[in-house]
């Protein structure tokens, strides 16, 4: 008797916060940008019919509700408005915020999502340049059922292969805000194409669909954005802030012709002087020819000695350049200088701290070493030239 | 089956759960808060601090005494200074089972089942705390060593998970506001969660089995909770950084969140902080316990469900939310445990006069 009272008892207490399934809306991806009311977001929810069932043609993946409101919370409860389901942020993956949104500051919005319990930290966070006009959420895509899974796995092969992005979670992006040395630097994204991107023809199409594009990283200074890194500025900043997976470093060796090396392996030590306000650079791996369409001889270890040499230099040349036009563009301390200078001698950077950005930061030297080693060549030994 | 009888090494692990009762919502929120990224030195500074109070319990319950702590007060100080010393150490036993359940329902409620009323979780905690303690100490004492096995488990799971997150970068600079933080810190930390540990003396020494061992493992499970406060304080910090440690409210169970074991067993956070309900439920049954002990058997339970009912009706007036429980923590929870703690102090020097004259 008493062990099915205490059954009974345990059915009751676990009844108290269940949700059915077929009782929820989960969410996916939000988008979030300035209105004229306040913030506009659009949420995207999974359909789970057609997840569950391949044969439901002609059902979309999923389904994106739009709505406004002077507060996120509002904004949000106003999408239950057209959704017969409530929302549930538990399993969101993407947060892309709106460039408008972004110069405003995303101060504001980011209370919110830290204070739901149901939502987890570790979804990504992206900004959608404005000329995009908030599609990215709802272009259909054909590799990924998701918008949003598409634009994380985008990211990913952008940061892995490319170097010029980054992924950073919204736990990253609430560290970069709450503490004071550091600067947000987020991954950026743009929708492209014709407006059939939220309809069937966006999937039947091989070439003129819409789609989204993983951009180079944007900056921002306390936590309103300031504007875009170039290519080569941004895989110059992920060099300094050991970011870099995997690159691609070229260089012309005669009149429009050139060799292409992949940077693998690669770490990046920082040293500071504080007193001589000098960060040093240090940047280790190795490296591989990719292609070779100079003169070369690659059987020869003088040769291979100068093509290091080469790529060696021009790594320093484009680390050294991102870092001076970065901070002469922006102002903005997005390498962490501040916090090395406060990690290695905080009571000089006591001292600075208040005229970082006025006195310190543009004057700091930033020496840049490449230690690179060319260790591989790919199936030939020499070149295709050379026959 | 009750024989009243129990070993040194239940002893020992009660007073593990004690230390650990409340250190995931008191303890280590309150060092985070007054020492920041020096958080792991005031473990250590609590560590020294609690080695006073470890030396007053052997002091007080040393081989040759029969008696538990309220027979002992009322022996060495009379009836009535004994009567009263016993009713002020009650009276702050029920405050910390009110901080302590406190503490416990709301980490429930806030994370697991926030539509859920605080009185239905204060009330089925109290069900399972009452009938536990009305089965006797040694029914208390097996369950705590049963859900040790399972927290260490569960310990060594979430905190080896964690170490490839460490950054020691988050840690830097050591020390950058001087000594005075962390060692204020540290006291902090020795108030409301070390000195509670008097509640061992509920259990004389003629009441368990191998009496000579007693000191070897109180000892032994003493620097176990410290070395396990200090694991937790450093990996916290050193994998989150000072700035969203201070920002949660449950730093420790957030970490969890980043688990993922052999790259896709994640989600497993919840699985993992059933340890400190643990710890909340066993250090309710100690305090539960140690009130109700020296009633009549056969009132025993009513006096029980009264106790239990005071601590509960309490919670409902005085913590209205969790900010008034945060403010009580900081400001009054450590001087009423300083209180506390001189008057076991006082317990001590004045068992060695009575028992030298």
């Amino acid at each position: 008797m008493k062990k099915i009272l205490l059954v009974i008892i345990i059915l009751f207490i676990t009844g108290c916060n269940y949700r059915e399934l077929n009782d929820i809306a989960v969410v996916t991806a939000i988008s979030v940008d300035r209105d004229k009311d306040g913030y506009k977001t659009i949420v995207q929810v999974i359909n789970p019919t057609k997840e569950q069932d391949s044969t439901s043609s002609g059902e979309p993946d999923f389904i994106t509700y739009t709505s406004t409101g002077k507060t996120l919370q509002e904004s949000f409860r106003k999408v239950m408005l057209e959704s017969p389901r409530k929302i549930y942020g538990s399993q969101m993956q993407l947060l892309i915020i709106g460039e408008e949104l972004a110069r405003d500051g995303i101060g504001d919005i980011l209370d919110f999502f830290f204070r739901d319990p149901e939502i987890r930290f570790n979804f990504n966070v992206v900004v959608e340049k404005k000329n995009s006009d908030n599609k990215a959420i709802k272009t259909l895509t054909v590799l990924d059922n998701l918008s949003s899974s598409n634009i994380m796995d985008s990211i990913k092969n952008a940061s892995n292969y490319i170097g010029n992005s980054i992924d950073v979670t919204f736990e990253d992006l609430m560290n970069m805000y709450l503490y004071d040395n550091l600067e947000i630097v987020l991954p950026s994204i743009y929708a492209t194409g014709n407006d059939n991107y939220n309809n069937d023809s966006n999937l039947s199409s091989t070439s003129n669909y819409s789609k989204v594009i993983v951009s180079n990283l944007s900056i921002f200074k306390d936590d309103k954005l300031q504007g875009y890194l170039t290519f080569n500025e941004s895989i110059g900043y992920n060099f300094i802030t050991d970011n870099i997976k995997d690159t691609l470093v070229s260089f012309e060796c005669d009149n429009g012709r050139y060799l292409v090396s992949e940077i693998i392996n690669n770490n990046s030590d920082i040293e500071t002087d504080v007193i001589g306000r000098k960060i040093i650079v240090t940047i280790h791996g190795n490296a591989s020819i990719n292609e070779n369409n100079c003169d070369y001889n690659l059987k020869e270890s003088s040769e291979i000695e100068t093509i290091n040499k080469m790529v060696n230099n021009k790594i320093e040349e484009l680390v050294s350049n991102s870092a001076n036009s970065i901070r002469n563009k922006y102002n903005s301390d997005i390498f962490g200088f501040r916090d090395l200078f406060y990690k290695k001698d905080y009571k000089e950077y006591n001292n600075i701290k208040s005229v970082w950005y006025e006195d310190v930061f543009n004057d700091i030297e930033v020496e840049v070493k490449s230690d690179i080693k060319l260790v591989e060549k790919g199936n030939i030994v020499g070149g295709i030239h050379d026959q | 089956m009750t024989n009243n009888k129990i070993s040194s090494l239940q002893v020992g692990v009660i007073l593990s759960f004690i230390i650990l009762s409340t250190t995931s919502w008191i303890g280590l929120t309150d060092i985070i808060e007054i020492a920041g990224r020096d958080a792991y030195i005031s473990v250590i500074v609590a560590f020294i601090l609690g080695i006073i109070s470890l030396i007053m319990i052997l002091l007080i319950n040393d081989k040759d005494n029969k008696f538990n702590i309220k027979k002992l007060i009322l022996k060495i100080f009379g009836k009535y200074i004994g009567t009263f010393i016993n009713m002020v150490i009650d009276i702050i036993m029920i405050i910390i089972g009110i901080v302590t359940l406190y503490g416990l329902s709301n980490f429930i409620i806030s994370q697991f089942l926030s539509d859920t009323n605080i009185i239905y979780i204060y009330i089925s905690i109290s069900i399972l705390v009452i009938y536990c303690v009305s089965k006797g100490i040694d029914v208390i004492a097996r369950s705590s060593v049963i859900l040790l096995f399972f927290s260490i488990i569960l310990f060594l799971i979430g905190n080896i998970s964690l170490i490839e997150e460490i950054n020691l970068d988050y840690l830097k600079p050591v020390l950058e506001y001087g000594i005075k933080y962390p060692v204020l810190g540290g006291i902090i930390l020795f108030l409301t969660n070390i000195v509670p540990i008097y509640i061992i003396l509920i259990i004389p020494r003629n009441m368990i089995s191998d009496k000579e061992s007693y000191s070897k493992y109180i000892i032994f499970f003493y620097i176990f909770s410290m070395v396990s406060i200090f694991i937790t304080t450093f990996i916290t910090i050193s994998s989150m950084g000072i700035n969203l440690a201070r920002m949660y409210e449950y730093p420790e169970y957030i970490i969890l969140k980043r688990i993922s074991l052999f790259g896709f067993l994640d989600r497993i956070e919840n699985i993992i902080c059933i340890q400190w309900i643990f710890r909340g439920f066993i250090m309710l049954c100690m305090i539960i316990y140690y009130v109700s002990n020296n009633v009549k058997k056969n009132s025993s339970m009513i006096f029980r469900i009264i106790v239990m009912g005071i601590i509960i009706f309490i919670n409902l007036i005085y913590f209205k939310n969790n900010t008034m429980y945060g403010e009580f923590i900081l400001n009054i929870y450590p001087f009423i445990n300083l209180s506390l703690f001189m008057i076991f102090i006082i317990i001590g020097i004045r068992k060695r006069i009575v028992y030298n004259e």
